[in-house]
């Protein structure tokens, strides 16, 4: 896949990995359009984007305007080429102390906006017979993690999605591709739900301490350029990576680890 | 785990590998509580199973669900082993397949075991013991053509439940993720299709797998030897949980081919 040219709409574009993709694409010559909820930072970040770019702010769990949203997207630039479901949010508590509202509030965000979104832009692509879907999902879609029984909940979700999708869709020359980022500097530890609801705030999570957004949306380029469909996102030999590794190798030996990192943040 | 004396809960215990699963746990000595929507059909399995009780509810009565764990509780004195094993199938290219139906398949697959196994956890961690189990799907392992509401449902709950796992192993709970594969039950004809409509025509390859009656003799035999995953099957689809390990792009061509193969003959 190349970029020069194309339309590449992203969610979550004000920040994070979204920020990164959108500044990357632009550098390899697309045409932007950012979507997020914040259009003053959809601006800012838009104003470092050397691309055309059409800024289209909306709340992605509003989804009976995402009909509305889609087709203002498409007139305006003449057809959606890359579609980057970029927006999420992720969550840091026991599921012994996390409401049952958070398991639904995260669905929504990570999934079923995603999933709305991607159907409502789907049938140009069919029809062009052209196109990408591109899920930013996490390792926590394929790897379940302490204090995130929802985040990996909704995340393998998306990744069982995309992958049923991919199926269907490719006989069409629509590809979907899944992204599982682990550790990136990013908000993402800030601003994920604890289980009362309520946002984290600023912490010393080890996800701050990851790779630069730069870095990420390098890796994803590449990977994309090379068509990957499963695109890991991480330091080169992180403990993220060796996870991904293990739970293909021998998942009992990863359910083992993963159980081993509990005592530590249990009450 | 052994299960002489052991209460275990199954939903969806009225058919299927759910009726084949209490009357395999009925002959190893436990005491079963049988849970689904239709009471009289629990009432005939209950009859086969000795000193089993019949809890009817739908799972997705969320603002029951408190009352019914309490009742559950109360009628064994504690669950041992909570089986989540009621579900639903769908049907349908995502193509076809509106948005609605996406919800009603999370509701009933991610979300009516999680909350009742989220009502069921805080009286096994005051124990310090306890399983936990769900009946998902091999479509919760790799993503199939015209399953696409399924495969994001049967993928979450394993998301969950290996989340789960990791949190609360050292609390002395164990986490079990049953995978079937083809199983000879009535799943297709009760799928949603398309448009949210029980499917109501047999599936050839669900058809074809082993008996309800097989899948609860490999299931108890996964339980007894600990397992923290059991898959259920010995068809070519087993091989499929194999490959997408060892070779997940070989996987996504192989049902990239199946996907085509259905427009074609759609």
């Amino acid at each position: 896949m190349d970029f020069a040219g194309k339309t590449i709409w992203i969610t979550g574009a004000s920040s994070g990995i979204g920020e990164g993709l959108a500044l990357a694409f632009a550098r390899a010559g697309a045409r932007l359009v950012l979507s997020g909820r914040r259009a003053d930072a959809l601006a800012e970040v838009a104003g470092r984007c050397q691309a055309s770019t059409l800024l289209l702010p909306f709340e992605a769990t509003d989804l009976a305007i995402l009909p509305d949203v889609v087709a203002e997207a498409e007139a305006k630039t003449g057809g959606i080429d890359i579609l980057v479901n970029n927006a999420g949010i992720s969550q840091r508590s026991l599921a012994l102390d996390t409401d049952f509202s958070v398991y639904r509030t995260i669905m929504e965000v990570d999934y079923f906006a995603p999933l709305r979104l991607t159907q409502l832009v789907l049938p140009a692509m069919v029809k062009r017979g052209s196109g990408a879907i591109v899920n930013n999902a996490s390792v926590a879609g394929k790897v379940g993690s302490p204090l995130r029984t929802a985040y990996c909940g909704a995340k393998h979700a998306m990744v069982g999605w995309s992958d049923a999708l991919r199926a269907e869709i490719a006989q069409y020359g629509v590809t979907v591709h899944v992204v599982t980022p682990g550790f990136v500097a990013t908000g993402i530890a800030a601003n994920a739900l604890k289980g009362d609801g309520s946002i984290n705030g600023p912490n010393d999570d080890p996800v701050n301490a990851g790779i630069s957004i730069d870095e990420a949306a390098t890796q994803i380029l590449t990977a994309l350029a090379d068509d990957r469909p499963e695109i890991p996102v991480a330091r080169a030999g992180s403990p993220e990576l060796m996870l991904l590794d293990l739970i293909r190798s021998d998942p009992d030996q990863l359910f083992k680890v993963m159980a081993s990192m509990a005592p530590q943040v249990a009450r | 785990m052994e299960f002489a004396g052991k209460t275990v809960w199954i939903t969806g215990a009225s058919s299927g590998i759910g009726r084949a699963l209490a009357l395999a746990l009925a002959g190893e000595g436990a005491r079963l509580i049988l849970s689904g929507r239709n009471e009289s059909a629990l009432a005939e399995v209950a009859a086969a199973c000795p000193g089993s009780s019949v809890l009817a509810f739908d799972t997705t009565d969320f603002d029951a669900l408190p009352g019914i764990v309490a009742r559950a509780e109360a009628i064994s004195g504690q669950i041992d082993l909570l089986v989540n094993n009621a579900g639903v199938g769908a049907r349908g290219m995502a193509r076809d397949t509106q948005f609605d139906v996406y919800r009603r398949v999370m509701e009933v697959d991610y979300f009516a075991p999680l909350r009742l196994t989220q009502l069921v956890l805080p009286a096994m961690r005051a124990r310090g013991s306890g399983q936990l189990a769900v009946v998902s799907s091999i479509s919760g392992k790799f993503g199939n053509p015209g399953a696409s509401a399924y495969c994001s449902a049967k993928f979450a709950i394993i998301g969950y439940f290996d989340a789960l796992r990791s949190e609360v192993a050292h609390e002395g709970i164990g986490v079990t993720v049953i995978t079937p594969g083809f199983v000879k039950t009535n799943i297709a004809l009760h799928s949603l299709d398309a448009e949210g409509r029980p499917h109501g025509a047999p599936s050839s390859a669900v058809d074809r797998g082993i008996s309800a009656e097989e899948a609860a003799v490999q299931i108890v035999a996964g339980f007894k030897a600990g397992m923290r995953e059991i898959p259920v099957g010995r068809g070519p689809e087993m091989a499929v949980l194999e490959m997408v390990r060892s070779n997940p792009e070989q996987v996504f061509d192989m049902m990239a081919g199946m996907g085509a193969q259905m427009a074609a003959t759609a």
